[in-house]
Parts: C-alpha cells; sequence; structure tokens
C-alpha cells in the first residue's frame, strides 16, 4: 500500500542545510493502522507530508498503491491526493463558511463522480457514521473541536481514500475528546479496513494503532508491532 | 462546469458568511472609488459643458451662417432668415452687422479719459433674446428697444468697473448706465451714445461685447443699402447635440452663405476644453490606480487571511484553478456590489445634489455633466481592478508550499 525507499528530505543548502530525513525506508500493508511517533525535530510531519503528496522528498522513492508517486507533477499529485487520499489535520482544517455537511461533500462534488444530491448524502452517511448527523447544518464555529475533527476525518473518507492521513490529529483537543478520535479511527480501520497512517507526540495514543514507527533524528530508531490494543467499542458521539 | 460551480458557490458563501463588516467594508471602499472615478470626470465634464454653453448662449448659438470667401456681408438677408426660421427644430434666427469702433469715454468727476477698440454689433434686439441670453445677463440698466439709435449696450469688461474681470486700463474704467461714450467708427463716422445698459454674461468674451440696434449700424455703415445685410446670422436650434444634422441640412437651402458650427469660431474655448478633458483622463486615471490599489490592498489582506484555508483546500485535492476563480469571482462580486452602491450614491445622492446646488464658477454655475463614457469606462475599471486584485495575491499563495501555506510560513 505505502513504500519507500531511501527517502530523504532536506530544508535550505550548504551550511545551513536541515536534513529531517535520512534515508527512510518503511511499507505499510493495506488496513494498517501506524502511528509515526518522535520526539519534536525527529521528522515525523515531514514524513507525512511527504507521504501524504504534500510537499516533494529531495531524493529516493514513494510508492503509493503500486505507482511511484515521487515525480508526480503538481496537477497529478492534486488529482492523487483527491481520489486516493484522504486528510486529517491538527486543527482549523474546515472551511467557515461552509457547515458541516458541505465540507464534508466538497471533496466528493469536486471529484465529480457524483451528482450533488449524491454528494450529499454520501457526505451524511459519513456524518453520522462519525455521530454528528444532528450537527450538520451547523458551521464550524458553532462545533466544538472534537466535532470539527470529527467532521474532518467524514472529509477525509468522502472520497473512499485507500489511505488516511492524520497530522497530529487530537493535539488541540481535551483528554476526552482525543479518546473519541482515536476510537473513531480504530473502529473505521477495523470496521472498513482503512489504511492510517497517523502522526502523534501522545506515547497514549500506541494503544490504539498496530504499529508504531519512532523516528529519531531522520531515521527509522524503531519500528514495531503493538500489542493489548483497546477495543473498538463506537463511542463516537461522546 | 462542475469545478465552477463549486468556485462561485465558495465565492458566494466566503462573502455571505464570512465576515460582514470586511464584506462591507469592502463594498464601502469599491462604492466610493466607483464614485470617484464618475465624480471627477463629470466635474470636469460639466467645466466644458458649461463653457460649451456659454459660448452658444452668449456669442455664437449654435450655428452660424457667415458670408462666403471674399464676401464681407450677406445679403438679402430677410430671405435667409426666412429659410432658416421655417426649419424645424430651429428656435431663434438672429442677424448681426458688426463694425469696429474705438469707443472713448470721458469721466465726468476726474475729466480722466479712458478709451479702447471693441468690436460693436448691430442687432435686432427682439431677434436676438430668442438666440442669445444677453438681454437676461444685464446688471444695470435696461435691454435696447428696436427703435433705439443713440442708445448703447456694453459688456462689463468695455465698462470696466468692479465686476470686471480685466484691469482697469483695458476697460473705459467704469461707465455707469446713463454715461455718454463717444464711438469712432472704422469708416470714420462719429457718433455718441448714451449707456442704456451693462451686461455681465460671466463669459470675457462675451463681456467684450457692445450692441447698437441693427438700424443704427445699418445708418452709420451707409443707409439703405445696409438694411438688408448681416455680417453673420447667428441660428439657434432646440436640440445642441444635432448641430451637424442641421449644418448639413442647411448646407441644402441654397443659402448664400457659408453655414458653420459655433465651435469653429469658439477654438480658443475648444483649447481650454481639450486641457479640461487631458486633465479628466489624467485625474480619472490617477483615481482608478488609486482604486485599484486600494481594493488590492483589501482583497491581497482578505486572501492572506485565509491562506490557511487556501493551503488545506489544495491539501485536500481542490485545484489551483478552482480556488483561483473563487477568489477572482469573490472579488467581482464584491466589486459588482460596490458599482451598484457607488452608482445609487452618485445617482440618488451625489448628483442630485449638484444639480440643486451647481458650483457657482466664474465661467457659471457648474452642475455634473456624466456621459456613458464616463459610466463603462469605471465600471471597465473597477471590474478590471477586481480582477487583478483577486488574480495576485491568489496566484502567490497557490504557488506557494501547501505546507507553509497551511502553518503561515
Amino acid at each position: 500500500m505505502i513504500s519507500t525507499s531511501k527517502l530523504c528530505k532536506t530544508y535550505g543548502r550548504g551550511a545551513t542545510a536541515t536534513h529531517a530525513l535520512k534515508g527512510i525506508d518503511l511499507a505499510v500493508r493495506p488496513g494498517e493502522f501506524v502511528a509515526i511517533m518522535g520526539r519534536s525535530g525527529s521528522g515525523k510531519s515531514t514524513l507525512l507530508h511527504l507521504l501524504g503528496l504534500l510537499d516533494k522528498p529531495s531524493s529516493g522513492e514513494i510508492y503509493l498503491s503500486g505507482q511511484n508517486v515521487a515525480s508526480f507533477s503538481e496537477k497529478q499529485r492534486a488529482e492523487f491526493r483527491l481520489k486516493r487520499l484522504g486528510y486529517v489535520f491538527q486543527e482549523y482544517s474546515l472551511v467557515p463558511e461552509l457547515n458541516l455537511l458541505e465540507n464534508v461533500s466538497l471533496p466528493a462534488s469536486f471529484l465529480g463522480l457524483q451528482n450533488s444530491r449524491q454528494c450529499r448524502e454520501s457526505a451524511f452517511e459519513l456524518l453520522s457514521r462519525v455521530g454528528l448527523e444532528q450537527r450538520a447544518q451547523h458551521y464550524p464555529a458553532e462545533a466544538s473541536g472534537g466535532e470539527q475533527q470529527r467532521a474532518a476525518i467524514a472529509r477525509a473518507l468522502v472520497n473512499h481514500p485507500g489511505i488516511l492521513f492524520a497530522d497530529e490529529p487530537t493535539a488541540s483537543l481535551d483528554v476526552a475528546s482525543a479518546r473519541t478520535i482515536l476510537e473513531l479511527f480504530r473502529q473505521l480501520n477495523r470496521e472498513l479496513e482503512q489504511t492510517i497512517v497517523m502522526v502523534t507526540h501522545e506515547p497514549e495514543d500506541r494503544k490504539y494503532v498496530d504499529r508504531v514507527v519512532w523516528l529519531s533524528d531522520g531515521r527509522v530508531e524503531i519500528d514495531e508491532e503493538q500489542t493489548g490494543l483497546v477495543s473498538s467499542t463506537v463511542l463516537t458521539g461522546n | 462546469m462542475n469545478k465552477l460551480k463549486i468556485a462561485f458557490s465558495l465565492a458566494f458563501k466566503s462573502i455571505i458568511k464570512g465576515n460582514r463588516w470586511a464584506a462591507l467594508m469592502i463594498v464601502v471602499l469599491m462604492a466610493l472609488s466607483f464614485a470617484n472615478l464618475i465624480l471627477t470626470p463629470s466635474i470636469m465634464s460639466g467645466v466644458t459643458k458649461s463653457l460649451d454653453t456659454q459660448q452658444i448662449n452668449t456669442i455664437f448659438g449654435n450655428i452660424i451662417i457667415a458670408p462666403q470667401q471674399g464676401n464681407t456681408y450677406l445679403d438679402n438677408i430677410d430671405q435667409i432668415e426666412q429659410k432658416l426660421a421655417q426649419y424645424p427644430g430651429v428656435t431663434g434666427v438672429a442677424p448681426h452687422l458688426a463694425d469696429s469702433a474705438l469707443i472713448e469715454y470721458q469721466m465726468a468727476q476726474s475729466g480722466m479719459a479712458a478709451s479702447g477698440s471693441w468690436s460693436v454689433t448691430g442687432i435686432d434686439p427682439v431677434k436676438e433674446s430668442s438666440v442669445t441670453t444677453i438681454s437676461k445677463s444685464l446688471i444695470a440698466g435696461s435691454y435696447l428697444s428696436p427703435t433705439d439709435t443713440d442708445a448703447i449696450l456694453l459688456g462689463v469688461e468695455i465698462a470696466g468697473g468692479l465686476q470686471a474681470q480685466n484691469a482697469p486700463f483695458l476697460t473705459l474704467g467704469g461707465v455707469q448706465v446713463g454715461d455718454t461714450v463717444r464711438l469712432t467708427y472704422s469708416n470714420g463716422i462719429q457718433k455718441e451714445y448714451v449707456v442704456k445698459g451693462v451686461f455681465q454674461a460671466k463669459d470675457v468674451q462675451a463681456d467684450s461685447q457692445a450692441f447698437v440696434t441693427q438700424d443704427e449700424m445699418a445708418s452709420v455703415l451707409g443707409g439703405a443699402s445696409f438694411a438688408s445685410r448681416a455680417s453673420q446670422i447667428l441660428v439657434r436650434i432646440d436640440d445642441d447635440s444635432r448641430e451637424n444634422q442641421f449644418i448639413a441640412a442647411f448646407k441644402t437651402l441654397g443659402i448664400a452663405g457659408e453655414v458653420r458650427s459655433w465651435r469653429d469660431y469658439g477654438s480658443g474655448v475648444g483649447g481650454v476644453v481639450s486641457s479640461f478633458n487631458v486633465v479628466a483622463s489624467l485625474i480619472g486615471g490617477i483615481g482608478l490606480v488609486v482604486a485599484g490599489i486600494v481594493m488590492f490592498v483589501v482583497i491581497y489582506i482578505n486572501a492572506v487571511h485565509k491562506k490557511r484555508q487556501i493551503g488545506i483546500l489544495r491539501a485536500i485535492g481542490i485545484k489551483n484553478g478552482t480556488i483561483l476563480i473563487s477568489f477572482v469571482a469573490q472579488a467581482l462580486l464584491y466589486a459588482t456590489l460596490g458599482i451598484i452602491l457607488g452608482g445609487l450614491v452618485f445617482g440618488l445622492g451625489i448628483q442630485p445634489y449638484f444639480a440643486a446646488h451647481p458650483i457657482d464658477l466664474s465661467i457659471g454655475s457648474v452642475s455634473l455633466a456624466v456621459s456613458a463614457t464616463t459610466i463603462r469606462d469605471a465600471v471597465i475599471g473597477i471590474l478590471l481592478a477586481a480582477v487583478l486584485a483577486g488574480i495576485i495575491p491568489v496566484v502567490s499563495i497557490t504557488r506557494q508550499n501547501i505546507i507553509k501555506a497551511i502553518w503561515g510560513n
């Protein structure tokens, strides 16, 4: 599903160059829920940005669903992001002028495979799945941080992406909301076999994932399967 | 099509659901910029229109019938007048019999004498009133009667005094109604006239005229043979904008004379008008640049404020073109609302105000003259400025790395 080979990313040039990633070799299987962890500056967000085609690597290869995407043009990358990838950002990622239903249906409308009624139905279904069916007509400013993140997850899933990327999705949330989001990810992973790659700095989060990739100084330091996962009881809407 | 729909939908939602005070401020700024783009050229057009009107009203009328090349006078003017007066749309026909004269005035109290050479015109006072407004411009005394033979009407720039714009040594130094002036015509005949009236038409050229009756002038120039002659015939029509049509038509009437527009004679003012038009264009251009910069700054701030949102839209796969169209559409919507509001402010506020309270300048009362071209240029200017103001900041943001856009680096 995802594999990288000797993936490097360097910011700046010459004496001031910062080597954020120093030859990452990584493989994520379909249906896996992987957490990328590490200290601040370890390169975890940089890796997520490269895997998610938000940035270009300095060298190395990235294969997503069998395609070498490292040399994609900006247009190809945008197309690939729209059709094949889903994103959940840390915070404030919804369009404030659109209600939650419109936010979720936006990528589907843009993809244009369904008519607007079908897009709205799909969006509403996903909002129901994340427990926000009652909040569909509300605007982001009228929703809590946790609700906004759940809507962002629904938006990320609306085009049925092969991979869902989440960049510290619980960093701005209170403990209860963070737990809800992680359990929602777990549920999506278990029930839909959704491949999820999540960057987090919370050690507690490892109990929700299948595998933890620990980065240190731009290199993979630890890559281990997790045991003793929490159950995937549906807790959405709490 | 779908992407365009999304772009317009995002633009519309952004305005409707965005910061209403910011949107209102942008629209008001655009409205003021639009009104300013119309106001300045309209004032300038008002000034030039006022100058034109002054020339028509006080000196030339709309059309002038002049003697053919090589002739000094038009002959059989009764026939010419009849042909012209019968033409539909002609509201007045007035013959002028002109000569130059040295006018002398001796002040009774000081005994000082003043003199100068001016053109003196013989008029039919009744016919003249149907063409020019001299009869309504008197500041002292009364207008000529058709039977007057020893009376003269002086413009304030000949009579002199406090209301004259010319320096006293260029005038008669303050002739009053009832005073006597002595005229020496070009043929050497001398006559004394009582000043019957002094007029001020608020045009230096018009106010440098002197009038006696046509019969009086004919008698001075040579008696009976001059009774049916004129130096020129002024014609007034009911629609100033149709002068060229009337001129073309008059040329087919078989008149033994040259048919000319007043503009052929008012060339001095034409230069002033051209200068005003150049100034108006310059000011209009500067106004457009200022409006463009204001709009650019406002829309730029708006776009920069939404930098993170643009980054996130790009991250979820929305193409740059769609985001760009969305912001340009937003800018165009603001501009359209600004044009409508500015148009309402101008049409319902500024223009009626100036119509009711014209600016009182030395050339006369000036109100706004709004032309369709001015409005068209202002609309195009505002819309173009909006498009540029929408494109430039968004292009710069969409060219940026997505991560930088999202994290505001």
